[in-house]
């Protein structure tokens, strides 16, 4: 009698929650089904068979960048190789360039009153306050507008550098050809302006990042340096750097997940990445887009979880490094006697 | 003849000793403390002022202010402003109707009332009334702007520039908001299903980037609506935009949630509440107020990403002044460009300065 008492009182508290969640999965079943019979009316009006058989086909268009061999012989198969590549050759030459800076304008935030800590100070406030779309289109604009035609091309050493882009000498040296450069290899104006873009935008916030890293390291760490004679920039390297760098890892890891997600606006400027050739070209060639779409957004969560476990990992290491420096502390003084 | 002398009142409290530094050594100090900072100030210095010379001469020495083509500018060697000043009706409005501008105009300003009571209302006036604000007026402003009834429809493709803008910043920010909050609640909640859910929404939104979702909006969405069920683009987007930032807004509450102490839940319990009770009155008004600054900055975010709209083809601000440079009249002077952007860039930096400003205000008040 008891027991069934008990039983029932447990089943009148649990029951709203195995409705509500018997009507959400109905819910979200209904959706799914319903979409799915709308899909395939849809595509069989189109036209399309659904499916991922068009990969082995071959591609018919051109891609401006590739850093493997790519032809419009080729599979889309390969083109979304080589989008997937230009992607990640962006997020890496962005996030290295944008660190730099961030590392420079963080150290000059906490310099003394001054002109350097206002001119970083208004460095992150104008450039983390206007879109990076902006950004990125207005350096792409001012690339083509400013940089002369390849006819009169500026010259580095044996770089050349003009509105088609920047030629550096890598196993042949560039050369103008008609209207065109030969040899070398090609930094397309799209490449510059997107890394230029994504970099100084995030630079920005990263430098938010590394200030409060920096500030969270105690005064007598730099104190102490001082005392055995580091001081000045051998002291923030040395000493101050690697300790702000341990707190400002997991929000500079985000910084850099949001950098990845955002370098998908290559696509505004027709910088062949994952979100231009798939997205758009691919897509719309093949009217494969659900195909598309799904590659789209695994590739992008991929890269995304790339980055955490990344991060997470150099994260685990570094607070390992903490623990040992730890375990080894208390054998100072009996190393000094 | 001893007296004893005991001070009756406090000494008035006096300023800080003058610092008698000469204005040039001052100067010395914050500009050349020591040789590697004198360089460092000495490069900056140039650089400031070749480049502030080469803006300032772009901008105004040489710059266009009048005129109704690209023939006002050419060459690039001054900014174009011309282009700003002759196109400043469809920037700010888009292709609204002429005769039903009133409408528009009426938003605005309803928007800058609103704004205005938001920043001066003193601390401690309610902040449910705020948030009702925010989810109100853009169902106002989207009632008003399409009409119907008495007033003649104005479809949503006809806006466009400031005002497009505007209303999918509010929008956005109406729905993704509760939204937001619903998901994160649903994180926290003691069913499983509903966690899964609302766990698996969040992030694999938080995975995706914003363009990719405002392409499967625009290219994706319409294979998956029955056939004779048409919903236009700028819904599409909106609804996107909502979706999205819903998961970044449930990330916050979900910090805001962690915030309230468990001991404030357990206390609610002792004296009676029921759960709803609990959450309205107990957890809710504390998470709330605490992630305030962080919803400041999701609504920074917010007008940043409308940009983002331009590249699937609804005219927002950027959209409304990339359309300009290609139309017929303006095109062929690339200094056109590059002008409306300079003027962009100048717009968003104000709009999003001065909101970071107030987010920072109110973290300090709390």
């Amino acid at each position: 009698m008891h027991v069934r008492k008990m039983s029932r009182a447990t089943l009148v508290e649990r029951l709203p929650g195995w409705i509500v969640q018997a009507l959400l999965v109905t819910a979200i079943a209904w959706l799914v089904i319903r979409g799915v019979a709308n899909f395939n009316a849809n595509l069989k009006a189109l036209g399309v068979s659904a499916g991922f058989g068009f990969l082995h086909s071959q591609a018919g268009f051109q891609i401006a960048q590739s850093l493997i061999p790519f032809g419009p012989a080729s599979s889309y198969w390969t083109a979304i190789v080589v989008a997937t590549q230009n992607t990640l050759l962006v997020i890496v030459l962005a996030g290295a360039v944008s660190t730099l800076i961030a590392l420079v304008v963080a150290f000059g935030r906490l310099a003394p009153p001054g002109l350097v800590r206002g001119a970083s100070a208004a460095y992150v406030e104008v450039f983390r306050n206007i879109p990076v779309l902006l950004q990125i289109l207005f350096w792409y604009a001012s690339a083509i507008a400013l940089l002369p035609p390849v006819s009169d091309s500026l010259q580095f050493g044996g770089a050349l550098l003009n509105n088609r882009g920047l030629f550096l000498p890598f196993g042949s040296a560039p050369h103008v050809e008609g209207f065109d450069v030969a040899g070398g290899i090609a930094i397309l104006p799209e490449l510059m302006a997107l890394t230029l873009g994504l970099s100084i935008y995030n630079s920005a916030f990263l430098a938010e990042i590394f200030r409060a890293g920096i500030l969270s390291v105690p005064r007598g760490q730099v104190e102490a340096a001082a005392t055995v004679g580091l001081a000045g920039w051998r002291a923030a390297l040395l000493i101050t750097l690697p300790q702000a760098l341990r707190v400002a890892l997991p929000a500079a890891g985000g910084q850099y997940q949001i950098l990845a997600k955002s370098s998908a606006l290559a696509a505004a400027i027709g910088y062949p990445d994952i979100m231009q050739i798939i997205g758009g070209t691919i897509a719309s060639q093949t009217s494969q887009v659900l195909e598309a779409m799904t590659l789209v957004v695994v590739l992008y969560a991929a890269i995304n979880l790339a980055i955490a476990l990344a991060v997470g990992l150099a994260n685990r290491r570094l607070l390992r490094r903490e623990g040992r420096a730890m375990r080894v502390r208390p054998s100072f003084p009996t190393a000094l006697k | 003849m001893n007296t004893l002398f005991v001070r009756q009142t406090l000494i008035e409290p006096r300023a800080a000793p003058p610092v008698a530094v000469a204005v040039v050594e001052r100067w010395r100090r914050m500009l050349f403390p020591t040789p590697a900072m004198s360089v460092l100030s000495l490069a900056l210095i140039s650089l400031l002022v070749v480049a502030g010379w080469r803006f300032f001469a772009w901008a105004v020495v040489e710059a266009h202010w009048r005129g109704g083509s690209s023939a006002a500018c050419p060459g690039d060697a001054g900014a174009c402003w011309a282009f700003v000043i002759a196109r400043w009706k469809p920037w700010l409005v888009g292709n609204y109707p002429a005769d039903q501008l009133w409408r528009a105009w009426t938003c605005f300003a309803a928007f800058a009332l609103f704004w205005t009571w938001v920043v001066r209302r003193s601390h401690a006036a309610s902040l449910a009334r705020v948030l009702l604000g925010f989810v109100l007026l853009p169902v106002a402003f989207f009632a008003l702007l399409i009409g119907g009834g008495p007033l003649p429809l104005v479809v949503p493709t006809q806006w466009g520039g400031l005002l497009l803008t505007l209303v999918v910043t509010l929008a956005t920010f109406a729905t993704a908001l509760p939204l937001g909050l619903v998901l994160a609640l649903g994180r926290r909640s003691r069913w499983p299903v509903v966690r899964w859910v609302c766990g698996a929404f969040v992030e694999s939104l938080r995975a995706v980037p914003l363009l990719g979702v405002l392409f499967i909006a625009a290219t994706l969405v319409p294979l998956f609506l029955p056939r004779g069920l048409a919903i236009g683009l700028f819904a599409r987007a909106t609804i996107a935009f909502a979706l999205f930032n819903a998961a970044m807004a449930a990330e916050v509450f979900r910090g805001g949630l962690q915030a309230v102490d468990r001991g404030q839940r357990e206390a609610a319990t002792t004296v009676g509440l029921s759960d709803f009770s609990t959450l309205r009155l107990i957890v809710l008004p504390q998470a709330v107020s605490s992630v305030v600054p962080a919803l400041v900055n999701i609504m920074i975010a917010v007008i940043k990403e409308t940009t983002l709209l331009s590249i699937i083809g609804v005219s927002d601000l950027l959209g409304a002044i990339e359309i300009g440079a290609k139309s017929p009249d303006w095109m062929g002077e690339s200094n056109v460009l590059t002008s409306g952007y300079v003027f962009l860039a100048l717009v968003y930096f104000t709009v999003c300065y001065a909101l970071s400003r107030y987010s920072r205000r109110l973290e300090v008040q709390r």
